[in-house]
């Protein structure tokens, strides 16, 4: 993969001081970062199909769901197995990719667009949070796995091997997998961004129908970039579950179906990394807020969400980013 | 000679700062000020502070001061996921309190089980968790249904109907709701389960009317279901209403315009109103005491429930089984908690069942009349948590860290 | 006669519940284009007005709602003004701003008033009919929905202040170039949209608990509605609310509620699929042949 340097300074200066943070900061510090970095996934998946491509999908949380429902089923009921997290994880996010490959099918082939897609998707993800929330009897069992309804799900094994002494349970290798993973994200979306495909889609939000009239197949790269955002939202159901132990229908919820999009759209949704970046931001800033703001924690949230639309309609991260890379000219090529 | 003098005095604030910490047990606090909850809960808060108050005056526990460390969790499951971690390993805290819905205290048991945090749950709930290192003081099913039922019956005939709200919690109570009804040769003339999200029941009232039950348990949880008792009075619906949940918990019958409640019957293991409604003996003066220490503190408090009972009485066992123990080691102070601790609080005497850790009570049977005003037709005393005990869980002797319910009872 | 009776009345019930969930969000999303996450907001604003003034105050009923219906349209001004007019052709955008507010506003409802409020009792008694009783002001609400909306029907179709609100919408340069006050145009039209949230939050007030969060219980019906509309509201939301509410009640009838949820949520998503326009563009093509 080539990586041009010269032109990212700022993103390789932030891994950098990221991928140092373990040397400076207890255990507790550690997983607390881990845990805001799992939530980045799902945004950037928001950010490839919204961002690039004009798409509000409240959507993500549902395949967020899914995977980490299907993760715990999976690995529930065949622990024991060698390696049973590992290729649970596989099979849970082929799941949910195909699961987001016939929802974007309907939507895309079946001629739904604009604020119409937002509907659907969100009627989609309260679909199955209702379903989910009232699977508390014996019968809603998957093999060995309880589905429990509303009072959630545990039991699933963390991610690791079983004679090996690493695994994602907590610590060090947590943090270092997500943080490389988020690296191999980060720079496959930008490969995606500025190949054919992604400038195709990028292209469609402007004008759908110049751009299939000109040849392209729109409906086909609106699917993909749909199953890549539902593989994304995927991958961060997966990590919270394992971060958590335990997953709940509340995860597919009317709030929780607003946060990435809240997140996404005040971070900067055109831009991978201030995305990256303004998600890990605000996950922390909500929860400090709630620890020392009390009653006024929300009220605040709520606050700097109107002012970010209000005044920094690109994004406040983004921006920020943007100031930062134009006073410190180093940090340009 | 600087540098000594600045190493000697940095060493020493070291060494006091640690020392001081060492002086303090810390109290985690988990519960939800904030958001959709803060109703029932905020008494608990407060109950919490008024014991650890009284405990601290009193010389504290061996000696040391007990210290409260409280993060609101916004009635949200992932705070509690979160402020759990920040608890056991920043603040490193000797007990954790808290959680009202179950489903916030699932979302920490398995962490605290892990990493072997004594944990005390103090909410009414669905019962069946056996778990070693966690105590709950709340009270169950075979608590609050196998006294009002077999009572409702008895008073008003045998038909009875069930609206629930559908989910863990309210499936489980319909569960032995029906058993207990079958047991006393009653008929379920009906069953509804409703989702959370639900507040217009024009339909659910159709159907009980046409199902004409002597009996209506409502299972009903949350401000959207609780809109089922205006309409129902608005309907002119008319049926005696028994549930475990209401009044005891969120004070209906104080925020609701009458006469939405009336004729309503719940079992509470405590209301502030006892000392109102009986007028003397050992229930008017445990309550009249514990409502006055209460208010001296909180004066602004819109209602004593029984959740702020409970956390009340879990701070006063918790200290006791540390001194008991001599030590805040967790596999220590549960040993002591299994010993038979007792707790003479607001209710009168509680005690923890060994093999199950959960709290006996005594069980008040309230009746909300038309103007909303609270009468106490019964008191059952010392009612056991007898199911899980009954049916293989033995803490005692025998670790176990799961949540059973009547259709998966412990396997012996 | 009674099961007639029993089945308008169900059916009724549903039916008026959806289109004053609806009424407001179809001023300010279906024909504004504002995603206005607030709108459970509104309504909290209405019942609030409404309950506070008549107790605090003790205002009569319906003078307590036409004060509550009044608080809302002062806040929908003020939210205008300072922030839903930097977001008209943003609909997207508009997902945050609102988002935002509603945060703002439920929890500052919490701080302010607490967790709960006192209610009131809802008004007018209730009659038997066979084996079954009815609660008389459910009965009105049915009828007077169908007022609410034949009224706003006539407004924005037949007068000439609704043609002009609908074309600024639609076309608000050319309305412009033409000499109309397109801001006024917008606030009013922002205003309407607000006030008739607060009426929904004011008219279920009595028959709800009073809690910051009221307005949820609103909101997604709100928009499925609004949705199922389609292009035109005014035309649209009388059927929609009857198809979805058909939907709901019965599937209700033969499983158990949750079903029916699903029922009606799986019904939008259909109807957005086949029916693009909704139930105003199905009805206008058919007028159109």
């Amino acid at each position: 993969m080539k990586i041009d340097y010269k032109k990212n300074k700022l993103q390789i200066l932030t891994f950098i001081v990221l991928g140092a943070i373990p040397l400076f900061v207890d255990s507790y510090y550690l997983d607390n970062i881990s845990y805001f970095m799992c939530w980045t996934f799902i945004s950037l998946g928001l950010a490839v199909i919204w961002g690039m491509g004009g798409i509000l999908s409240f959507g993500q949380t549902a395949f967020f769901g899914l995977a980490g429902y299907g993760f715990s089923v999976i690995s529930i009921n065949f622990l024991g197995i060698a390696g049973v997290s590992l290729w649970s994880i596989v099979l849970a996010l082929m799941l949910t990719g195909i699961f987001g490959l016939i929802v974007g099918y309907f939507l895309f082939y079946g001629g739904i667009y604009d604020v119409f897609i937002g509907i659907v998707t969100l009627a989609i993800t309260l679909v199955l949070e209702t379903f989910m929330q009232q699977t508390a009897g014996p019968e809603y069992t998957i093999g060995d796995a309880r589905l429990n309804g509303f009072n959630g799900m545990q039991g699933m094994p963390t991610i690791g091997f079983e004679n090996i002494p690493f695994g994602l349970v907590e610590g060090v290798t947590q943090y270092y997998f997500i943080l490389i993973l988020s690296i191999i994200i980060l720079i496959s979306l930008y490969k995606f961004k500025n190949s054919k495909m992604g400038l195709i889609f990028l292209a469609s939000k402007e004008d759908r129908d110049r751009v299939s009239s000109l040849g392209h197949n729109v409906q086909k790269i609106q699917l993909i970039a749909f199953t890549i955002a539902s593989l994304l939202a995927g991958i961060s159901g997966i990590l919270y579950t394992n971060w958590g132990g335990y997953i709940t229908p509340d995860s597919m919820g009317l709030v929780s179906a607003a946060l990435p999009v809240v997140y996404v759209a005040a971070s900067g949704k055109k831009d991978f990394f201030s995305v990256f970046i303004g998600c890990i931001f605000f996950v922390w800033l909500s929860q400090t807020l709630a620890i020392n703001g009390k009653q006024f924690a929300i009220i605040v949230m709520g606050l700097i969400l109107v002012i970010a639309t209000r005044f920094f309609p690109d994004g406040i991260i983004l921006m920020l980013k943007n100031k930062l890379v134009e006073k410190i000219k180093w940090l340009q090529s | 000679m600087k540098k000594i003098v600045i190493f000697l005095i940095s060493s020493f604030l070291i060494l006091f700062s640690h020392a001081k910490a060492a002086d303090t047990i810390k109290l985690g606090i988990l519960e939800d000020e904030t958001g959709n909850f803060a109703i029932a809960v905020v008494p608990k808060i407060h109950a919490y502070e008024l014991a650890v108050k009284e405990i601290n005056a009193n010389g504290g526990v061996l000696g040391k001061q007990l210290e409260i460390v409280r993060y609101d969790t916004q009635s949200d499951n992932r705070r509690f996921q979160e402020f759990a971690r920040r608890l056991i390993k920043k603040d490193k805290v000797d007990v954790v309190f808290g959680a009202f819905s179950s489903a916030s205290r699932e979302s920490i048991r398995g962490i605290m089980e892990k990493n072997k945090m004594l944990y005390f749950y103090n909410n009414q709930y669905e019962g069946g968790v056996c778990s070693k290192t966690t105590f709950m003081t709340g009270a169950v099913p075979e608590q609050q249904f196998s006294t009002l039922v077999p009572w409702m019956m008895e008073k008003y005939g045998k038909n009875v109907y069930t609206i629930a709200a559908d989910y863990n919690f309210g499936q489980i109570s319909a569960e032995w709701v029906r058993q207990i009804v079958k047991e006393n040769g009653g008929n379920m003339v009906g069953e509804e389960f409703i989702p959370l999200d639900v507040s217009q029941y024009s339909q659910t009232i159709q159907k009980i009317q046409k199902a004409k039950p002597d009996v209506l348990m409502t299972l009903l949880v949350g401000a959207k279901q609780a809109s089922f008792y205006e309409q129902q009075a608005s309907a002119g619906l008319g049926i005696p209403m028994a549930t475990s949940i209401n009044v005891g918990q969120a004070y209906e019958h104080r925020r609701f315009a009458p006469p939405a409640l009336e004729n309503m019957y719940v079992t509470v293991n405590y209301i502030q109103e006892v000392h109102e409604v009986i007028k003397s003996g050992e229930f008017h003066d445990k309550s009249k005491d514990y409502v006055e220490r209460f208010r001296a503190l909180y004066p602004d408090e819109p209602y004593i429930n029984m959740e702020s009972a409970n956390a009340y009485n879990a701070i006063y066992m918790y200290a006791k089984a540390v001194e008991k123990a001599g030590t805040t080691d967790t596999m220590k102070v549960v040993s002591a908690l299994e010993s038979g601790i007792s707790q003479d609080g607001p209710s009168g005497v509680v005690t923890m069942d060994p093999k199950s850790h959960h709290g006996s009570h005594t069980i008040f049977l309230v009746r909300v009349g038309k103007g909303h005003e609270v009468t106490i037709p019964k008191i059952w005393k010392d009612i056991k948590p007898y199911w899980l005990g009954d049916n293989g869980c033995d803490l005692a002797n025998k670790a176990d860290y799961s949540q059973y319910t009547p259709s998966n009872p412990p396997k012996n | 006669m009674v099961f007639l009776f029993n089945i308008f009345y169900q059916f009724g019930d549903s039916l008026a519940f959806l289109l004053l969930a609806a009424i407001g969000l179809a001023v300010i999303f279906g024909m504004m284009k504002i995603i206005n996450l607030a709108h459970g907001e509104f309504i909290t604003v209405g019942a609030y007005g409404t309950v506070v003034s008549g107790k605090v105050l003790n205002l009569p009923l319906p003078i307590a709602m036409a004060f509550g219906v009044l608080i809302t349209i002062i806040f929908g001004l003020i939210l205008e003004k300072f922030i839903i007019r930097y977001l008209y052709g943003r609909p997207l955008d508009s997902v945050v701003a609102t988002w935002g507010i509603s945060l703002i506003v439920s929890q500052s409802f919490l701080v302010i008033f607490g967790p709960s409020y006192e209610g009131l009792q809802t008004p007018m008694g209730n009659f038997q009919l066979g084996e079954f009783s009815y609660s008389e002001y459910r009965i009105f609400l049915i009828f007077f929905a169908l007022f609410i909306l034949f009224l706003l029907y006539y407004l924005f179709m037949k007068t000439s202040f609704g043609t002009l609100a609908r074309a600024t919408i639609e076309n608000p340069s050319i309305s412009s170039s033409m000499g109309v006050d397109v801001k006024n145009v917008y606030t009013a039209t922002f205003a309407i949209g607000a006030g008739l949230a607060g009426l929904t939050g004011a008219l279920y007030a009595p028959t709800m608990t009073i809690v910051p969060s009221i307005g949820q219980a609103f909101i997604v019906s709100a928009f499925i509605t609004v949705v199922t509309a389609g292009a035109s509201p005014f035309i649209g939301l009388v059927p929609a609310a009857a198809f979805l509410g058909t939907v709901q009640t019965t599937v209700t009838f033969f499983f158990k509620s949750t079903i029916g949820l699903i029922a009606i949520l799986c019904a939008v998503i259909l109807i957005i699929r086949y029916l693009p326009n909704g139930f105003s563009g199905l009805l206008l093509k058919k007028r159109s042949k």
